[in-house]
């Protein structure tokens, strides 16, 4: 008789260990510094937003723990989206990176797209524009454009091949026929050379290197904003000479697959107060970023939108 | 300019060069482990200090890197940096020749020369300079990746189908992963690692250094007899030698500036280029690869000069030429520093201090190499079972921080056996290495004026630069023949055949 106490009390214990076990994991959450893996390299805009993020997280002890970034370049991001995609869902792996999940899917340096990840956030989003060189003959897009019908195959677009700024291009281009011939080039500043030396009449840029790119001899004919943008005042939007094209380069945070939601939703939580504070809205500016946070269903949604319309560009990219 | 001198002085940046310099070297000397992921390793640090603070750190370490790589190629023949491979050559032959103070010396000698003279170019001639590198579009930078392709040549030691062989199999080692003309995936044969291709650094790291450490394990009973003795005399160069190897220094410090201000090009290439520059203008031209002190001033001299070099383009345009560069801009733009024609003008305090350190910190190099070689010259007496282990773990770790991946180790590893087996076969490793870098090169930048031109080889025809570049190249292919000697191109080949020829009567 006296056994079945004891073997009642034994099984609570049991229960409540084995049910506090997971409850103690899930608070907490981190107890090791998180890894935010950027598939990019080192100095580049996703790098500089990462260490922000990180740095910020850190100074106002928004973790427990650390967020530490590690780079991991290659193949268009593909190598570091994979590592993440590979890694175990436990919500000390994360990834920042951008619309470079669906286009290395799109020209098949991934097998692989953002639907094999589990969505965490957008945060921050900066609009592309296309620029000239400022000795260049074409004053505005509509030059461009004109010089472009007459002689087909005559204006050079320095890009590189298969990123997201070049899809950038090849939706403007399909809504305008502008149809440029593209030249590599491997990263910013050598798409800078290419237009100050006279190697191409036109290029892609971000709004976030505007600050560089401005200074340099270069100038904004067009961007791509959904509505003129306060960092480019007096430049036209696509949308406004009757192209309907938008393209913003927007920082995507994605988990493994299956990660689970109360540690997504801790890490949701921490970057919602990174967004807050007055030193984020400040890169923001710096970065001539707009400032957005997406969270949830919608970034989900969203993420599925961009996906659509970069994979129906699929056929005009040359492969 | 004076302030920013004058600032440099004052304890605090003055303790700041000190310690990146010094840990610059140390980073140079170990293999593995490059200047470029220190800078990277450290920037975060460099948040908490002030842009002028930040950027003498950073220049610090660059300069302290590059220099670095003298002293273990010289005493170990293991590269500490991928630009010291071509000081290995012949700074080891030196050594092991019972003058290592010598090779050292005139390394180091080298180094301050390349790096005053780039300092002098990066104050004088910035503007200038920075124009010639926006010149250079996809065709210029081929003609003149095609002039480097033509050293191979004069690279290639007795045999020349060895050379081309090596160099052919280097660039095909380059192909796997990307191509970025077309934004597609090839070669990776369906292995996933294989999708950013071989980084060159631990190809690099695994071929002259690991090889040289399994290599030397195997010997371990002759290493100890035949050790570099600890005999720094000579280590400071006099007067005379400055004034013998006087052009040769001037001319290899062009060589390292020009190849400094194109972008992508980098110190490697600038000193490979030096050196076969060096050994075709050379009067003694057998004597490289074997000791020539020739061979070692041109070497250490011109991938000094890179440093100043790359700075120009950075600074004026905003331009970075390289990793190392590209951690700086990163560096410039968390501190909100824009580089650019504008930093002069609204940020000059730092601008001048990104030059003042330049100059400075080769300065502070050059001191504490000199010193510091005799306390590495110690250590080169510690028993070789405590030196190649530790070596080889700096050499793994270098190799997983570069990407954060397993593989780069692995392949580091690999390329370890690899050096060995061309080692074995007596294949030339340089041309391997010319073939490695070079060839992608050639072949993304031959594509991207295609591009450009829409599909017509002749648009190269229409631009001077990249003309005029293709004709030299043309040059150094003849060379051999038009300086006279009897072993030309066609006699080279010839002794190879008769080599392979099947002997008579056999099967």
């Amino acid at each position: 008789m006296t056994k079945l106490p004891h073997l009642l009390l034994g099984a609570l214990a049991i229960t409540f260990a084995a049910s506090a076990v997971p409850q103690a994991r899930a608070d907490n959450f981190p107890d090791r510094p998180i890894r935010l893996v950027v598939p990019f390299g080192v100095g580049g805009t996703s790098d500089i937003y990462a260490r922000v993020i990180s740095r910020i997280i850190e100074e106002k002890k928004i973790l427990p723990q650390p967020v530490v970034v590690l780079n991991v370049p290659g193949a268009g991001s593909a190598v570091g989206t994979r590592q993440v995609k590979d890694a175990a869902a436990d919500g000390y792996t994360l990834l920042f990176s951008h619309q470079a999940v669906i286009t290395a899917g799109v020209m098949g340096l991934a097998d692989f797209g953002p639907e094999e990840l589990e969505p965490i956030a957008e945060f921050g989003r900066f609009c592309s524009v296309y620029a000239v060189a400022e000795a260049s003959p074409y004053k505005t897009f509509g030059d461009l454009l004109a010089a472009g019908k007459k002689n087909p195959g005559s204006i050079r677009e320095s890009t590189n091949i298969g990123s997201v700024i070049h899809f950038a291009s090849l939706m403007l281009s399909d809504k305008t026929g502008l149809n440029p011939r593209y030249v590599r080039a491997s990263a910013t500043p050598e798409r800078i050379t290419h237009l100050l030396g006279g190697h191409a009449e036109v290029a892609v840029f971000s709004i976030a290197e505007l600050g560089a790119v401005k200074d340099n001899g270069v100038r904004v004919i067009l961007t791509m904003s959904p509505e003129p943008d306060r960092f480019a005042p007096n430049i036209p939007t696509a949308r406004s000479l009757g192209y309907d094209t938008v393209f913003c380069v927007r920082n995507w945070i994605f988990a493994p697959k299956g990660t689970p939601a109360e540690r997504v939703s801790a890490i949701t939580g921490a970057l919602r107060k990174v967004f807050d504070t007055p030193e984020m809205k400040q890169e923001f500016e710096k970065f001539s970023s707009e400032a957005t946070l997406v969270v949830g269903t919608e970034f989900a949604d969203l993420v599925a939108s961009e996906a659509k319309s970069l994979r129906a560009m699929s056929n005009l990219v040359p492969k | 300019m004076l302030d920013a001198f004058i600032y440099l002085l004052t304890p605090q940046p003055f303790l700041i060069m000190i310690c990146g310099v010094l840990l610059g070297i140390m980073v140079g000397v170990l293999p593995g482990i490059t200047a470029g992921m220190l800078m990277a390793l450290v920037l975060p640090f460099t948040y908490y200090m002030t842009s002028v603070n930040a950027v003498t750190l950073l220049i610090s370490i660059f300069v302290g890197g590059v220099s670095g790589g003298l002293i273990t190629a010289t005493l170990m023949r293991i590269p500490g940096e991928p630009n010291a491979i071509m000081t290995c050559l012949d700074g080891h032959a030196l050594a092991k020749a019972g003058h290592p103070g010598r090779a050292l010396g005139l390394g180091n000698a080298g180094s301050i020369v390349g790096g005053v003279m780039s300092w002098f170019a990066l104050v004088l001639l910035a503007p200038p300079l920075a124009k010639m590198a926006i010149a250079f579009g996809p065709w210029e930078n081929f003609a003149i990746v095609v002039v480097a392709l033509m050293l191979i040549v004069s690279l290639s030691g007795g045999s020349m189908l060895k050379g081309m062989m090596a160099a052919l199999l280097g660039a095909m080692l380059s192909f796997p992963g990307v191509d970025e003309n077309s934004g597609t995936l090839r070669l990776n044969f369906g292995f996933h690692q294989l999708d950013a291709g071989l980084d060159i650094m631990p190809v690099m790291i695994g071929l002259f250094a690991v090889s040289q450490v399994i290599a030397d394990t195997l010997n371990i009973e002759q290493q100890d007899t035949d050790r570099v003795r600890a005999n720094m005399r000579g280590i400071l160069t006099s007067f005379r030698d400055y004034g013998r190897h006087g052009w040769n220094m001037l001319r290899s410090s062009l060589i390292g500036i020009a190849m400094g201000v194109l972008p992508g090009v980098g110190a490697t290439i600038a000193s490979i280029v030096s050196y076969t520059t060096a050994k075709n203008l050379s009067a003694t031209p057998e004597e490289f690869g074997k000791g020539s002190e020739e061979a070692i001033v041109a070497a250490e001299t011109a991938n000094n000069a890179t440093t100043g070099g790359t700075l120009i383009p950075l600074l004026t345009l905003g331009i970075p030429g390289g990793l190392t560069d590209a951690v700086l801009l990163g560096a410039l733009t968390i501190h909100n520093l824009q580089p650019g024609p504008l930093l002069y003008i609204k940020s000059p305090q730092v601008v001048n201090t990104i030059i003042a350190s330049h100059l400075f910190a080769h300065i502070v190099m050059f001191i504490f190499m000199t010193i510091g070689v005799m306390l590495f010259a110690r250590l080169m007496l510690l028993s070789r079972a405590w030196i190649f282990p530790t070596i080889l773990v700096f050499c793994v770790i270098g190799a997983y921080v570069l990407n954060n991946r397993g593989f780069d180790a692995w392949v580091m590893v690999a390329f370890g056996l690899v050096g060995m087996g061309l080692e074995f076969v007596r294949a030339p490793l340089a041309p391997f290495l010319i073939g490695f870098l070079l060839g992608p090169l050639a072949e993304k930048e031959l594509r991207s004026g295609l591009m450009s031109s829409g599909g017509d080889y002749a648009e190269i025809l229409t631009r001077p630069i990249a003309l005029g570049l293709l004709v030299v190249a043309l040059l150094l292919l003849l060379w051999p023949v038009l300086r006279g000697k009897r072993r030309g191109i066609p006699a080279a080949l010839k002794i190879d055949a008769d080599v392979i020829r099947l002997p008579p009567g056999g099967g």
